[in-house]
Parts: C-alpha cells; sequence; structure tokens
C-alpha cells in the first residue's frame, strides 16, 4: 500500500508544470477559505464586540428580578458584590469587570436665582429634565466599556462655536470626598443640549433613593459623551458610583455589574459557568439571589440581528465552497483528462485500468494534502497578520470614515477553520478526478493513446 | 401642597355648617341632598385659607416628617418640612397646575413634570397629583344618589361619585361616607373598574377648632392593592383664616427656612 | 475570418471547451445568486427597521433628534403631509406626535413612565409592522361605542389607547380598562388624559412591550392644544435603494412650497441619520460581504487563469506546427484571445441563465433558514427567517461583466507566453 502511494507521488511529479498549476488552485483555495472563515468570525466578533462594549457588556450580574423590575429594590448589595468578586476572581475567559448604579434621575441646569424670585416664567425656563444617571467607578470602567473613549474633546453641544472648553471623562478618584452634596458628572450630549449646559457648569439631579426618599445633589460637568445611541446621548448622565450610593442611602450596593470577556461567542456559557459559580456559594439558599445574563439575554434584539448575520455568512459560506467546487472540480478533470494518451501508454504495457484508476485517486489526494499544507500555512498566516493590522475597507456614500475589520486568531476557530477548508478543497478535488478515473478505466489503450 | 386635605376639609366643614342650616334635613336619600353636602361644603371653602402644622406617618417605611403648611384656596399652597433633620427646609409650592420643590441641601428649585405627577409625594401613599390636584371634587364627578347604611353603630350616608366622562381620573368610582346626624364625614372610598376598593381615606379623632368647627385630626390613606399599607397624616395645629399673603406662595418663600 | 477559425478551434476538442465553459459558468452563476443575495438581504434590513416604525427617511424640526423637547413642532401638518405623498418615489407617510408620560391605572399602584406615540392609525397602520402583532384588540382603534350615534355622550368622547404587553400586565388591565396619562404638554403646562385600552401588542422587544403606548393623533392634539402641529413624519419608500434621493425630493418639495414659512424649518433625514449604531452595524455586514465577494471572485480568477494555462500547454504542440507553417505570432496570440472572448460569451450565457433560475427561486421562496436559527419565534420585531434575494440589473451585469472581462484578461497571459514560443520548442 505504501509502495503504492510512493509510486502514486512519483507519477505527480512526472509532469511538474500541471501538478504545480493544480497544486496551486489547490493551495490557493485552502488558503482563501481559511481567510475567509477568520475573517468572519473576526466581522461577527467585531460586530458584537462594538455593540455590547458601548454601553451594555457582554455578562451583566444582576439581583434575581432586576430584568423585569430594575429599581431600587433589586439592589445588589455591597456583601453581594463581594461574592461576585469572588466568583469572578481567576475565571477563565473573563477580561475585567465593573459595577454600575443606575436610576432615573431628574436634572436640572444650576443657574443663578432669577433677579425676582416671583418671575415664573424665569423658572418655567429652567428646564428639569428627566435623566437616567449611571454611577460608575471610572478605572473599572474603563476595562468593560468603550464610555470612557466616548467622550468628546468639545464641552459644549453647540456646533457652531468655536470656544469650547475641553471635555474629559470624570476623575478615577471622586473629587469631593468630604462633600456629600457635590459631585463630578459627564453628560450625553444631547442632554447637555436640551438643558444648555456645558463643561464648568453644574447642575442638580434629584433621584429617588430607598424608604421613598429623594437625594439631590449638585455636580460640576467636566465632559460630554456621544455614542451612537441617540438614546444614550439624550438621557444619561454619568458620576461616581460610590459617592451616588452613599448619597442615596445604599452605600456600596449596585444595580449591576458588567463583565467583560476575551471570547464574545462564549457568553453564553460563560455566564452559565458564572452563575454556577455564584450559586454555589449559598448552597444552603434554597434560591440563588444572583442571576448571569449573557448579551443575548440582555438584548434580545441584538441577538436576532447576530443570528441573522451569522445565517447569512451561512449562506455565503455555502456559495464560496460551490465556486472552489467548481473550479476545483474542473481543474482537476482537466488536468487528469490530458494524460489520457499516457494512461493509453500505460495500459498498453499492461498496467490494469484498476491500478491507473486509484493511481489517479491517490495522486490528486497526495497533491490536495500538500496543497492544504501549504494553503493553510499561507492562510493562517495571513489571519495572524490581519489580525493586528485588520483590513481597512473606505465606505461609500455615506461615512467618512472607513470600517476595519480584522480577524481574531482563536485556536477553536483556527481548526474547525482549517479542519474545514482542506476537506472541502479534499472533497471537491476527488469529485473531480473521479469522472476522468471512470472514463479512463473504460477506455480501450488504443483509444486512450488516440485521446485528443 | 395639601388641596387634597384641604379639599376634604371643607367638605367636612360644609357638612359641619349645614349641621345648623339643616342637620334634620329630611334625611330623604335624594340626589339633592347629596349635591346639597356637596356644594355646602364648595362654598364655603371660596375665599377661604388655613394653615398648620402636620405630622405624616408613612407605614411602608416606618418613617415620620413633620411639616408646616399654608394654603391659599382655590390652587395654591406650600408645605415645609421641618424634621427629621436631613430633610428640614425641604420644600413644595403649588401654584396653579405647577409643582415646584426646594431642595435647601443644594440650594436648589426645580419644578415637577407632569409626568411625575403620579409619582408617590415623598414617599407616602398620596401621589403628587393628589397633593395638588383642583380642590374641586365636583370638577371631575358626578354626584350620586346617597345610600342609607351604619358604622359602629352609627347612621351615615354613602354618597357614590362617578367620573364624568371626560375627566381623566382614573378611578372608576368614589364614595364618601358622611354620618347622617351631622355629616361629618367618615371616610372617602376609591374604586377600580372591577369594583373592588383600591385604596381608602378614613377621618378620626374629630376635634372643635377656635371658630366652632369640627375638624379630623387623623387621616389615613391605606392601599389596599398593596397589602394595606398607609399614610397617616396627624395634624398638630390647625387654624382657619380669612386669607393669607399671596406672596406667600411665591418661590422665594419657597426657600426661606421660616 | 479570425472568429470562425477561433470557434473552429474551440470545437475542436469539445469536452475541454465544454467543461471550461460551464466551470466558468457555474461560477458565474454562483457570483449571480450570490449578488442576489447579499443585495436581497441588504434591502431585507433596512425593511425590517423601517417597518419597525422608523420608516425610510423622517422629518423633523431640526433640532428635534437631538434634543427631543416637547415644543420642537412642525407646523401646517396636514399639507406638509400632503406634500410628502406626493412626492415621486414616496409609497406611504405617516405623522406622529410623541410625548414622554406616566401611566396609570386604578387595578395596580404601578406607574410607568412611557413613550406616547399619537398616530393615524388608518396612515400608521399601511406601513407598519407593529400591525402584525397586535394580540389583543385593534391597532389603536376607538373604543366601542365612539362611532354610535345612539350611544350615550359619555362613551362618544372616549379615547383609545394601545399597549405592549408587559406594560398592561404590569398594570393589570385589560381591554376596556381605563387609564391614566400625564404628560407635559407644550408649554410645559401637565395635562392629564384618559383612555380606554383597545389594543394589545406583543413585540418581544421591551422597548415596545414595556414602555410604550400608541394613541390617536387627533384625540392627542385636542387634548394638549397642539392644532396641526406634528413632531415627526415617517416616509416609506417604494424602492429602498433610493432613499437618499428621494430624500432630497422632498427637502426641494418643501422648501418650493406656498407657505413653505409657514411650515417652520423642517429637517428631512434618512434613516441612517435617525438611527446611526444601526448604521455602523449594516455598513460592517456591507463590508464583509463585499471582502467575500472578493475571494470568491479571486478564487474564480486562479481557476480560469489555471485552466487557461493548462488549455494552452496542452496544444503546444499545435501551436509549434502552426507557426512553423508561417503563422504569425500576433495572429496566434490574436486567435487565442478570440477564442477566450467566446468562451467568455458562452460562459456568461450559461452563468446567466442558470443564475436566473437562481435568482428566481430566491426572489420568489427565498431562503429558509429556520430549521438552522433557534428560538427565532419570540424574538419578534426584526425576524424574518426567509431570505428573499433581489433581482435588479446590477445582479446581473456586475458579476458578468466581471467575470467576462476577467476570463479575457486571464487568457491574456498564456497567449502571450504562446506568441513568445518558438517554433521548434512547441513542437517538441
Amino acid at each position: 500500500m505504501w509502495h503504492f502511494v510512493r509510486l502514486s507521488w512519483r507519477d505527480l511529479w512526472r509532469n511538474t508544470r500541471r501538478s504545480l498549476l493544480t497544486g496551486l488552485v489547490m493551495t490557493f483555495a485552502v488558503a482563501m477559505m481559511i481567510l475567509f472563515v477568520g475573517l468572519g468570525d473576526g466581522a461577527h466578533s467585531q460586530m458584537i464586540r462594538s455593540a455590547t462594549e458601548s454601553y451594555l457588556g457582554q455578562i451583566q450580574v444582576q439581583l434575581d428580578g432586576y430584568q423585569d423590575s430594575p429599581d431600587l429594590e433589586h439592589l445588589l448589595s455591597s456583601g453581594h458584590l463581594a461574592q461576585v468578586d469572588a466568583a469572578l476572581k481567576g475565571m477563565a475567559g473573563v477580561k475585567a469587570h465593573a459595577p454600575r448604579l443606575a436610576t432615573g434621575a431628574l436634572i436640572s441646569k444650576k443657574v443663578p436665582e432669577p433677579e425676582d424670585p416671583d418671575d415664573l416664567e424665569a423658572y418655567r425656563r429652567m428646564t428639569s429634565e428627566g435623566a437616567f444617571v449611571v454611577g460608575v467607578d471610572p478605572k473599572a470602567e474603563r476595562e468593560v466599556s468603550t464610555l470612557v473613549q466616548s467622550v468628546i474633546r468639545e464641552g459644549c453641544s453647540d456646533k457652531s462655536r468655536t470656544d469650547c472648553p475641553p471635555g474629559r471623562f470624570l476623575d478615577d478618584e471622586d473629587p469631593y470626598p468630604d462633600n456629600p452634596y457635590m459631585g463630578q458628572m459627564v453628560l450625553g450630549v444631547g442632554l447637555a443640549g436640551v438643558l444648555d449646559v456645558e463643561v464648568g457648569d453644574t447642575v442638580a439631579l434629584n433621584t429617588g433613593g430607598v424608604e421613598g426618599r429623594t437625594f439631590a445633589s449638585l455636580y460640576r460637568v467636566v465632559g460630554l459623551v456621544k455614542t451612537g445611541s441617540l438614546d444614550i446621548n439624550r438621557t444619561f448622565a454619568l458620576t461616581h458610583f460610590s459617592k451616588l450610593a452613599a448619597g442615596m442611602s445604599v452605600p456600596g450596593a449596585a444595580s449591576y455589574v458588567v463583565v467583560a470577556i476575551d471570547d464574545l461567542d462564549s457568553a453564553r456559557e460563560l455566564a452559565l459557568d458564572l452563575q454556577a459559580r455564584l450559586d454555589g456559594q449559598s448552597p444552603r439558599a434554597a434560591v440563588s439571589p444572583f442571576k448571569a445574563l449573557s448579551w443575548r439575554e440582555l438584548s434580545p434584539e441584538l441577538d436576532v440581528f447576530v443570528k441573522l448575520d451569522q445565517g447569512s455568512t451561512m449562506v455565503t459560506l455555502v456559495m464560496l465552497v460551490m465556486i472552489v467546487g467548481v473550479i476545483l472540480a474542473n481543474v482537476v478533470t482537466m488536468s487528469s483528462m490530458e494524460r489520457t494518451r499516457e494512461y493509453g501508454v500505460r495500459m498498453a504495457v499492461g498496467e490494469s485500468p484498476r491500478r491507473i484508476t486509484w493511481g489517479l485517486v491517490t495522486e490528486t489526494v497526495l497533491l490536495a494534502l500538500l496543497s492544504g499544507a501549504v494553503g493553510s500555512v499561507l492562510g493562517e498566516a495571513a489571519n495572524s497578520y490581519y489580525q493586528f493590522h485588520g483590513i481597512d475597507f473606505g465606505m461609500g456614500e455615506f461615512e467618512m470614515t472607513g470600517v476595519v475589520l480584522s480577524t481574531v486568531y482563536n485556536t477553536e476557530v483556527t481548526l474547525y477553520g482549517w479542519a474545514f477548508s482542506v476537506g472541502t478543497v479534499l472533497f471537491f478535488a476527488v469529485v473531480g478526478a473521479i469522472y476522468p478515473a471512470w472514463k479512463v478505466s473504460r477506455l480501450s489503450p488504443v483509444d486512450a493513446i488516440r485521446f485528443v | 401642597m395639601r388641596t387634597l386635605i384641604a379639599g376634604s376639609l371643607a367638605l367636612m366643614v360644609g357638612l359641619v355648617l349645614s349641621l345648623g342650616a339643616g342637620a334634620a334635613d329630611g334625611d330623604k336619600p335624594s340626589k339633592e341632598l347629596a349635591e346639597k353636602i356637596v356644594d355646602e361644603w364648595e362654598n364655603l371653602m371660596r375665599g377661604k385659607a388655613s394653615e398648620g402644622v402636620l405630622e405624616m406617618y408613612i407605614q411602608r417605611w416606618d418613617r415620620s416628617m413633620e411639616m408646616q403648611f399654608f394654603e391659599l384656596y382655590p390652587d395654591k399652597s406650600l408645605a415645609r418640612i421641618k424634621s427629621p433633620a436631613e430633610d428640614a427646609g425641604k420644600a413644595s409650592l403649588k401654584l396653579g397646575e405647577d409643582l415646584w420643590a426646594y431642595t435647601p441641601q443644594i440650594d436648589q428649585v426645580q419644578k415637577i413634570p407632569p409626568s411625575l405627577m403620579l409619582d408617590s409625594w415623598m414617599g407616602s401613599e398620596f401621589t403628587n397629583d393628589d397633593i395638588s390636584r383642583s380642590s374641586s371634587v365636583k370638577l371631575d364627578y358626578v354626584v350620586g344618589t346617597p345610600e342609607a347604611d351604619t358604622e359602629d353603630g352609627v347612621k351615615t350616608w354613602r354618597i357614590p361619585l362617578e367620573p364624568k366622562p371626560d375627566s381623566p381620573v382614573v378611578w372608576d368610582k368614589l364614595v364618601v361616607e358622611a354620618t347622617q346626624e351631622d355629616h361629618r364625614p367618615l371616610r372617602q372610598e376609591y374604586y377600580d373598574e372591577n369594583g373592588q376598593l383600591a385604596r381608602v381615606m378614613t377621618f378620626s379623632d374629630f376635634r372643635k377648632l377656635s371658630d366652632g368647627r369640627l375638624y379630623p385630626y387623623k387621616w389615613r390613606m391605606t392601599n389596599l392593592q398593596e397589602k394595606g399599607r398607609y399614610t397617616e397624616i396627624r395634624v398638630k395645629q390647625m387654624e382657619f383664616k380669612e386669607s393669607l399673603p399671596e406672596s406667600m406662595f411665591g418661590l422665594r418663600n419657597l426657600k426661606r427656612s421660616r | 475570418m479570425l472568429w470562425a477559425m477561433a470557434w473552429r478551434n474551440l470545437w475542436r476538442n469539445r469536452r475541454r471547451t465544454l467543461l471550461t465553459v460551464a466551470a466558468i459558468g457555474l461560477g458565474l452563476a454562483v457570483l449571480v445568486t450570490m449578488s442576489s443575495f447579499t443585495e436581497g438581504m441588504k434591502v431585507m434590513m433596512v425593511e425590517q427597521i423601517a417597518q419597525s416604525s422608523l420608516g425610510h427617511i423622517q422629518l423633523h424640526h431640526p433640532d428635534y433628534l437631538e434634543r427631543k423637547t416637547t415644543g420642537l413642532v412642525m407646523s401646517s401638518a396636514s399639507r406638509l403631509l400632503e406634500l410628502v405623498r406626493d412626492v415621486q418615489g414616496v409609497k406611504g407617510a405617516s405623522s406622529r406626535l410623541i410625548f414622554s408620560g406616566s401611566i396609570r391605572s386604578s387595578l395596580s399602584s404601578t406607574v410607568r413612565v412611557v413613550r406616547v406615540l399619537a398616530v393615524d392609525p388608518a396612515q400608521e397602520q399601511a406601513f407598519s409592522a407593529l400591525d402584525d402583532k397586535v394580540v389583543e384588540g385593534g391597532f389603536v382603534s376607538a373604543p366601542p361605542g365612539t362611532s354610535d350615534p345612539d350611544a350615550p355622550a359619555r362613551m362618544r368622547a372616549r379615547k383609545g389607547i394601545m399597549v405592549g404587553r408587559k406594560l398592561a400586565d404590569q398594570l393589570k388591565v385589560t381591554l376596556g380598562s381605563k387609564v391614566r396619562v400625564d404628560t407635559a404638554g407644550f408649554d410645559g403646562a401637565a395635562v392629564a388624559m384618559a383612555f380606554y385600552v383597545t389594543g394589545i401588542l406583543e413585540t418581544g422587544t421591551d422597548a415596545f412591550d414595556q414602555g410604550f403606548g400608541m394613541v390617536n393623533l387627533k384625540d392627542m392634539q385636542e387634548a394638549t392644544s397642539a392644532g396641526d402641529t406634528v413632531h415627526e413624519i415617517s416616509v416609506m419608500v417604494g424602492d429602498p435603494s433610493r432613499v437618499a434621493e428621494i430624500a432630497r425630493s422632498i427637502s426641494h418639495a418643501i422648501s418650493q412650497a406656498d407657505g413653505a414659512t409657514a411650515m417652520g424649518p423642517t429637517s428631512v433625514a434618512p434613516w441612517w441619520e435617525v438611527l446611526p449604531d444601526l448604521k455602523q452595524m449594516l455598513d460592517m455586514s456591507d463590508a464583509w460581504m463585499g471582502v467575500l465577494y472578493m475571494l470568491m471572485l479571486i478564487i474564480l480568477s486562479a481557476g480560469i487563469l489555471t485552466t487557461m494555462f493548462m488549455v494552452v500547454f496542452e496544444r503546444k504542440r499545435e501551436f509549434g506546427v502552426q507557426l512553423a507553417l508561417g503563422t504569425g505570432p500576433s495572429r496566434l496570440f490574436a486567435g487565442l484571445v478570440l477564442e477566450s472572448f467566446l468562451i467568455a460569451t458562452l460562459a456568461s450565457v450559461v452563468g446567466l441563465l442558470v443564475g436566473a433560475v437562481n435568482v428566481a427561486y430566491i426572489v420568489a421562496y427565498g431562503l429558509d433558514l429556520s430549521w438552522f436559527m433557534e428560538g427565532f419565534e419570540f424574538a419578534g420585531m426584526f425576524v424574518e427567517n426567509v431570505y428573499k434575494g433581489a433581482a435588479n440589473v446590477k445582479v446581473f451585469a456586475e458579476p458578468t461583466v466581471v467575470v467576462f472581462a476577467g476570463t479575457v484578461l486571464m487568457a491574456l497571459w498564456p497567449a502571450v507566453r504562446v506568441a513568445r514560443m518558438s517554433a521548434i520548442d512547441a513542437m517538441r
């Protein structure tokens, strides 16, 4: 058997040019497919990442019941948070986590009193708006979302101005530790526009607290954020988590914890894993107080969009395979057909048609394997390169900036991508060899030699 | 501010005053009687003002607050919190349809937007809307025929009130129960659209005021939809006046911590 | 003359020619199908979004999108709507008032802040996907008795509201329940309104199921003394690929209309300005498709090139003979190029035919992926499991032109090699 293989190998190289050409196409096909799969996964991951990184996060840990009633009665206490910390420690695949306290609030700009305090109109013009205040820990937040980077340079929302004060994100630490009624804040650009607030101004916020109390505090605005969500820009106000929690009489308590992970596709598994760890912390409790949710559960709309995208990728993959298949089969068939004369000669000197047939198939397989190997190396190399540099596409009519796609290097993906690519090429190569092989086995040596 | 209080107060005052006018008013359960009661109350409230101190106990959070209040019919009121210390100085002002709130810790006046009108006032079982809405029940409801009943041995009239077609009140029906003898209001019942009792306001601890009126010093609003949690207002001081200065009901006054 | 010879040459080896034509042709068919699919995908995604009440184009007061302040309205709204409707390419338009308010019922102490959309039910229903999601009652229908002249006045004056299922559950309401909505009117003054639940919808997304209520535009205009003003006009177009153009037409029509100043400033925004987030996601998807397309082209080209080379080298002897007989190299070259031309033509025909059949299928029936995707049923809004293809000139023309050109181009290199051959080497 082995001897046969060696012979076939030798036969393969008898016509170097032909084999090289065929092999080249095969190599190319393998490399392209590997690149395709890598890119596909990369684009896919990137889409999820950018959608979840802006605010949502890939996983959230909440108190059970928070998802249905996101209010102050479903907060994670500082004790809960400690448990979450413990569960996340050393968990593979987890990049970072950060707490957030979120609640509705009434916000207004702090202006000097109108001269006539009975001038109701002046007071009416001091708009109070409904807003959503989110207490974050800037250091931790940096690791889990792109909120920090969403801060715009200009500290005012009036686009026509050239003298806007500069804006920045919250300081790492609360700059007013001794004043419970003064804090720092970053506003969404839309909200700042409505309130006519710019960096340097002070705003007043009224939020609910526990026990039906209200908590009011002033904040100095240090920056404005602009995200891709007009809703966020129009309602969000960010401040320091610890201060907000203390002011609302829930020191150290959070609405939920955002968790950032490395591999976006495994969000659901990681969430389940995390849930198990959290449940394990209170084995005697009948029901675990925690709920670890992946972005799929947090945003079913995003989930649907992603699935849509996955589906279309599958379809295009199938089409790619068809093209590869057609080309490969054609190339192999043609190159095999060309050798008919050669087979005729060989049959004339006594080689059995069967042996020739098998020889043909074996040669094809060998060539495919060799090409597969070379193609894999090339494909992986391309993947690795693009993982770091990305592929830049300038967009058409609407956008000025380019969209950058980068591939993601992930062992699992690579394995399946590789296997799939090589497998496909192998399959179609063999298919392409079958017709000639069959034809040849039917020919008489004379006809074969005369074959044109 | 406490126009609900004021409104019910007016109702009661009217009833009390009508004691002399026609206590033994035939005791016929007629719509005219009911209308008369309500009318008398409304007539009485015209051009009146009041001020006082009250304590509000919120059973849900086991929390008490002491407040000073001023009221000028028909639609101006001011309430200022005196205790506990962390809430002292907070004040609310109702001017017409608008509700304003002042927070001394940050020295800021904020207008409460209409979308928060249905929110609970200070965490109690009263809503912002209860507190700020116009005093007249007749504005939103049609008075029906009273029904005779007994409560703790006392003969009472139960007067049904049905919402007018256009009125945006959420209740399907109100029932006011007053004594037959002196038309003292005992309770105000709020019914949901399935006919279930959703909230009930009970009045008790009636005392004579300096001008002879019989006034309830205890009001309790019970929320039956939420396991009967309640808020109780206990009046500590109460005085009716001919009028109060308009300037008192301004934003400037809102901020003073007098 | 040269053509005839080229043609004859082709058919001298029928098998080979057929194989080549088949390969290229099928490759083209796949590209055409792929093209149709991706076009269809793009259109479909935008359509889904547009129908979920976003529309293809939206008109607002210029500052409205950023600030969403109640006072930023467009006046002479009915005239504006008429104008918009008359623009060529516009399929439908619906005007809306949008408020934020709180809602409660007598049956529960829960108070919720919701977005209230006031629409003309007939206009809105015509293009909103929400219409399919109504599970109880009707789409912002009037409460029973409102059009009955014999019904008591109080019933005739009733206003209807449609809410999401989750909200209905939280408020503990059912069809016919009364709810109260408080919101701020245009001058900031409080407006309280009573509505009767006449419709319940279920979409699977919280934005609609929990934080949303829909009422009749006229009712709202009346209650808030809004007069003939609206916050938003949502426009659906017939051909989604012409959105930018139609948006411009609308702008133009407005600026040229009589009484343009009376209508106040209006900004016409295509959907991507309203949802930049989504636009980015779609762009990424698009870029991705582009990459794929290119990859396919590359492979196809590689295949064609290889085939051409093989063909050429197989006929080396024949070329040698011809050269020896005196045929000029340039003639040989031309002949080969012509052959490739013919192959390209044949392949294009094959490709277009097969492609057309595929496209016809996916346009009519679409590709059903529901067996592959789990859990699509509950997801509501944006879901269609069936991907329909798009059929337009571009879908067919683009791949054909590219493949045709590619085939001829790919043949040039081997053809050049042949022209450079020496007769003797060739014959060896």
